[in-house]
């Protein structure tokens, strides 16, 4: 479908701006969009992406510029004058109620009323879900609790939700950053079923090979800005990353190393790692692998099969039902998180505002936080305030730590920045195994260069660096070997040499598992 | 036994009002403390308003709008002027004592308590038909209007809760705010309703609490009972269900201690049942799920 | 050659060597931003209040005059100042280590009255030891008794994660009725008039402060409380680990702290302090354990507590100011026509606004967004 040469665009943006505060997160958008067209949006971290989006939804109003629907101007005042106007939003993080049922959820604040509206009409409900999930064909009930359901099952009821109400103009905003490669297929099904019924469908992402596999025209967003709208046709995945970008990219690229085995010992083994959750299901199955000293060791997956439940266990924060822990040597299994701290493990959390910080105290607390007991800072049990200031300042120049003083609450910096504050902390104890999660996950491109070298840099200084990351890119550019988790198991281990894109996606959704079983 | 039952029912009768009414907030999520202060102040309003017009529809009124002007400012402080709804809870708590207190030095010249010389009673519903009822019958018979209302407001709050379009919003709210705002709800709006219908419930409770039986108020004559409320909500699992059986279960941990209270037992240490029984039964039903958990991950792991 | 969107350059670390100049900048700073909102909340009250008692008095002048002025009027008034400051300072601090660590002990009321009467039967237990060490003793017994009591609920919410404020409001009626037994039965002074114990054995008396007759070393050992408190909190490891484990419970256990034992630790010396504070007033001020001694000084501490931000040194100017309003109450209902519960009453008011939000949260939300 050649949907450039279509007549008037059904949405259509022109100079938008939006700043919070002293930043500016939207310098200057134009945007058109064609009936009946699945239009990807493309941009790194930081972009500008989800500010538009929220503009679209009606969360956010734009300074300047305008917005037009179906050739009329229109104000996007807030969620509801979004719906009314036909574009359905379906967020990043899923907004569905978790102990309600699919209908529930679907008719959320909108419920078909009977006994003069004061009742909700629970059986219109139900039909009303059935008819919508058979018309696009997906497979779901209206009476399952969204609890109950996959990550790809819920996804399709946000989907459904947002449908319910006639939306022409679906949003997607990051749609296959929690799914697996095989839900990301029937997405993709999903998206082209949308279009044969004629809805307008916007797909936010980073990742190109679905901006492939799906879109019909690419607008590439930079900064803040747009850089420009292209047909999918004869467009290839370089192009769109150069755009995105705005100059070659640089992954850091691993040194060249003596192969593994001239190493020495392993520093961190690993052997039949179990653990189960609170309802007694196995989320870590039998995991056992060894990192040597100066070696990366890459866990690749897609989110939710157990990669967190592993960073955990192994820095003692997660009981585990059998198997063994070793640092240099020592089993560590029993050990509190402070214990095994204080014998040489760091820990980079995949989540720095959940784990990693605490956004309310200082940069400088925060950075002597694990850092008490082992350096300088106290003397006669006092903490000296000249040697954490010291300390601290130290750590933010090495660093380069922006828009940092001391004494600044951590919780204002930016995402970048902030995830130096966490990797100033875990490196000064220059641990000797670094076990570090999605690392430059809401990072812009420079931090995570950054990032990236500095994590490169403690594995030549001999550390032992468990690598856990979603983004493929990251895993191939940094390890040395790549291990693949599957429903909380390590389903293979290969040499960076002999790893592909393709190849770990394969594993990634189970492939070659059920080729071996 | 009867007259156990009828005592029963009549000291479970303000712990279930004020559980209920801190289950509709909390199914909004806000901890709900000043439900004891919505009730203190109820409790006072009904009796000076009884007194001063010698009209059982005029104190009743008033308690609940008592107990509503409570909540409502509970409500704006906490929601709309984001004031920490614990604090502010203690707070109510605290100004409902204070402003009683006050009211009684200032207005009444007796610090000591409110007692009018004649009180109109509260409306009891008794019939012989009510009597005949097996076991519930007579502990039914002869309690006041608002005891039957307590018990008709079970239902009646589940059906809000799980049928209405308002409950389906109030648990949204609650559960995940973020799904509630996307799907068009107004929070903040919820949120208050919520609250005032605990207004109006912890106002009945405070009512029954000065009304039913005792025709008089004392400072502080609340005694906790909010607060039994809200750990029978707790206990209950915030269902109109649990908090019947919580409510149930303290009630008759205090009327038993009523009735030991005759006995050989130090009567300070029989009161103490119903507080003792919140802790314990919270604590256990905390180690019950622990324990059921462990149970299915030991069956798990050895299959 | 890097494009990040931060446009502030890095600076070099010795820029960071903030003159002395410049530190105290920050720190008035810090110092206002930080007590503007209790100062608003305090004057509203007070002029709420004001406008009561313009209402329901004669002479309001007169009464606010006694209510806030009175207890500077001779040494006695101000000793008895002094001695409400006492229990409200203990209280308060040991609430300060516990909200720190973010477990909301608001059962400070009970720790205070199980302090007291241990504190009481100890001292009545041991009629012919000597002063010193029979003072020692007692406070020790008063302090574990309310730390003893302040375990339960730490225990509770660490191990099966019942809610805490519950327990605590129950334990409060809980250790009432205790005392209220106990003092009606075993300790009864069977000559006495109403629930009280015996009389405490003379010796047991705490000293008083010279030229203050009614005030003695009570007051300086809770003063004393106040900079050790500071210290401890804020320049001690342990007190980062705490102040750790109550702002991101789950960020101190990933960098390894014993974020439960440290909520246990912060329940007991909360309970310790508020016990602390019931010995003192027994050994102090009421030489006898009777019921109904406090005026509520639990809660009210917690005012001052959280009216201080939580924080040891505002929490002295706090329960100063408090003290002297609830000790002016009385001053002012001698001296005019104003119930003494107006206090109570403002009280109540000056805590449903204590943490209102005067202004829109702009800079929060603001930064939630651009973080996003």
């Amino acid at each position: 479908m050649d949907a450039s040469t279509a007549g008037h665009p059904i949405l259509h943006l022109q100079g938008i701006r939006k700043t919070f505060g002293s930043k500016v997160a939207i310098e200057s958008i134009d945007l058109a969009v064609a009936a009946g067209e699945v239009h990807a949006i493309c941009g790194e971290n930081g972009a500008g992406k989800s500010t538009l989006m929220n503009i679209l939804a009606g969360i956010h109003q734009p300074d300047t510029g305008t917005i037009s629907v179906r050739g009329q101007a229109v104000d996007i005042a807030g969620p509801a004058a979004a719906a009314r106007l036909g574009i359905g939003m379906v967020h990043q993080h899923f907004t569905l109620v978790p102990s309600m049922t699919v209908a529930e959820n679907i008719f959320l604040g909108r419920q078909p009323r009977r006994w003069g509206g004061l009742v909700a009409d629970r059986a219109a409900m139900r039909q009303a879900a059935a008819d919508l999930i058979n018309r696009y064909g997906f497979e779901l009930r209206p009476d399952q609790r969204v609890r109950d359901l996959t990550v790809g099952q819920r996804q399709r009821v946000e989907i459904i939700k947002a449908l319910a109400f006639d939306a022409e103009i679906l949003i997607l905003d990051e749609p296959t950053a929690v799914l697996t490669p095989a839900e990301v297929d029937d997405l993709m099904k999903v998206i082209e079923v949308l279009r044969d019924r004629g809805r307008t469908v916007l797909f936010i992402t980073h990742k190109l090979r679905e901006v492939k596999a799906v879109a019909d025209r690419v607008s590439v967003i930079r900064h803040g800005r747009s850089v420009g709208t292209r047909d999918n046709e004869g467009l290839s995945e370089s192009e769109i990353a150069d755009l995105m970008v705005g100059r070659a990219v640089f992954l850091a690229d691993r040194k060249q190393v003596p192969p593994h085995t001239d190493r020495g010992d392993d520093h961190l083994t690993v052997t039949g790692l179990t653990s189960v959750n609170a309802t007694g299901r196995a989320v870590l199955e039998d995991i056992t692998f060894g990192i040597r000293p100066g070696e990366v060791l890459g866990i690749a997956g897609v989110e939710g099969n157990g990669q967190t439940e592993l960073a955990e266990a192994l820095i003692g924060l997660r009981a585990v039902t059998s198997g063994r822990v070793t640092l240099a040597g020592t089993d560590v299994t029993g050990w509190s998180a402070g214990r095994r701290r204080g014998a040489g493990m760091a820990f980079i959390p995949e989540d720095r505002l959940d784990r990693g910080l605490s956004p309310t105290m200082s940069v400088a607390e925060n950075l002597a936080a694990s850092n008490y007991g082992r350096s300088k800072l106290v003397r006669r049990g006092l903490i000296s305030q000249a040697a954490l200031r010291r300390f601290a300042a130290e750590q933010i120049r090495r660093y380069d730590i922006r828009g940092a003083a001391p004494e600044t609450p951590v919780g204002t910096l930016s995402g970048g920045n902030m995830q130096k504050v966490v990797l100033a902390r875990e490196l000064a104890r220059e641990p000797q195994v670094l076990v570090v999660s999605q690392p430059t996950r809401g990072v812009d491109i420079g931090a995570s260069e950054f990032v990236h070298r500095q994590i490169l840099a403690a594995a030549e200084r001999g550390c032992a660096v468990l690598l856990i990351s979603s983004e493929l890119s990251e895993v191939l550019a940094l390890s040395d070997r790549i291990g693949v988790m599957l429903r909380g198991r390590i389903v293979d281990v290969l040499d960076a040499a002999d790893a592909t894109e393709t190849r770990l996606g394969l594993l990634m959704s189970g492939g070659r598992a059920e080729v071996a079983a | 036994m009867n007259q156990f039952l009828y005592a029963a029912l009549l000291s479970t009768t303000p712990v279930l009002l004020a559980a209920l009414a801190a289950m509709f907030t909390q199914q909004a999520n806000i901890l709900n403390v000043a439900v004891e202060g919505m009730m203190l102040t109820a409790a006072f309003v009904a009796i000076a308003v009884g007194q001063a017009t010698g009209s059982v529809a005029a104190a009743l009124l008033a308690a609940l709008l008592a107990g509503l002007l409570m909540a409502l400012v509970f409500g704006v402080v906490t929601l709309i002027l984001h004031a920490d709804p614990l604090v502010a809870g203690l707070g109510i708590n605290l100004l409902a004592a204070g402003v009683t207190v006050f009211l009684l030095e200032r207005v009444y010249h007796n610090p000591g308590g409110l007692r009018p010389d004649s009180f109109p009673d509260l409306w009891r519903v008794e019939a012989g038909w009510l009597k005949a009822i097996p076991l519930i019958g007579p502990a039914l018979n002869g309690q006041s209007i608002i005891v039957f209302l307590a018990i008709l407001l079970v239902p009646v709050s589940s059906i809000i809760l799980y049928r209405t379009p308002l409950g389906y919003a109030l648990r949204a709210a609650g559960e995940d705010e973020a799904a509630a705002r996307a799907a068009g709800i107004n929070v903040p709006r919820v949120r208050l309703v919520a609250v005032l219908f605990s207004g109006v419930l912890g106002g009945l409770a405070g009512a029954q609490l000065s009304m039913a039986t005792l025709h008089f108020f004392l400072p502080d004559m609340t005694s906790g009972r909010g607060f039994l409320g809200l750990a029978a909500m707790l206990f209950g699992g915030a269902t109109p269900g649990g908090a019947v059986a919580a409510s149930a279960l303290f009630g008759v941990a205090g009327a038993a201690g009523d009735r030991l209270q005759s006995g050989a037992i130090p009567n300070q240490l029989v009161l103490a049942l119903p507080y003792l029984a919140a802790i314990v039964a919270l604590s256990l039903s905390k180690a019950g799920v622990l324990r059921r958990v462990r149970i299915r991950k030991k069956v798990k792991a050895t299959a | 050659m890097s494009t990040t969107t931060d446009l502030t350059a890095p600076v070099a670390a010795d820029a960071y060597q903030e003159t002395r100049g410049a530190a105290l900048r920050r720190r008035v700073r810090e110092t206002w931003s930080a007590s503007r909102r209790p100062l608003i909340a305090v004057v509203l009250t007070l002029v709420a209040g004001f406008l009561l008692v313009v209402v329901v008095s004669d002479n309001p002048v007169l009464a606010y005059q006694q209510l806030l002025l009175a207890n500077f009027a001779s040494p006695a008034n101000f000793g008895n100042l002094l001695m409400r400051t006492a229990p409200l300072l203990l209280i308060a601090i040991g609430i300060v280590f516990s909200f720190r660590a973010g477990i909301f002990n608001v059962g400070a009321e009970g720790q205070l009255y199980v302090g007291a009467i241990s504190a009481a039967a100890v001292a009545l237990s041991l009629p012919t030891m000597p002063a010193v060490p029979l003072i020692l003793i007692s406070m020790a017994a008063g302090a574990a008794a309310g730390a003893a009591l302040a375990w339960i609920p730490g225990q509770l919410k660490v191990r099966l994660n019942v809610d805490e404020v519950v327990t605590t409001l129950m334990l409060n009626f809980l250790a009432m009725l205790l005392t209220s037994y106990l003092v009606s039965k075993p300790l009864r002074d069977p000559t006495a008039y109403g629930a009280t114990s015996k009389p405490l054995p003379t010796q047991s008396f705490l000293s008083q402060i010279p030229g203050l007759p009614t005030a003695n070393i009570g007051f300086l050992i809770a003063l004393l409380m106040v900079p050790v408190a500071w210290l401890v909190l804020f320049r001690t490891p342990w007190g980062a680990e705490l102040r750790a484990s109550g702002s991101n419970l789950r960020f101190a256990e990933a960098i390894g702290v014993r974020a439960k034992s440290q909520i246990i630790r912060a329940m007991l010396v909360s309970g310790g302090l508020a016990g602390l504070a019931g010995a003192i007033y027994v050994l102090g001020t009421g030489h006898r354990f009777e019921q109904n001694f406090s005026p509520g000084f639990g809660l009210i501490a917690l005012t001052v507590a959280l009216l201080a931000r939580l924080h040891p040194v505002a929490v002295l100017l706090t329960s100063l100011f408090y003290a002297a309003m609830l000790n002016g109450a009385a001053y002012m209902q001698i001296t005019t026509d104003v119930p003494r519960s107006l206090v109570s009453l403002l009280t109540g008011l000056l805590v449903v606004l204590m943490t209102v939000e005067f202004r829109r949260r702009h800079r929060a939300r603001v930064q939630k967004e651009a973080g996003a």
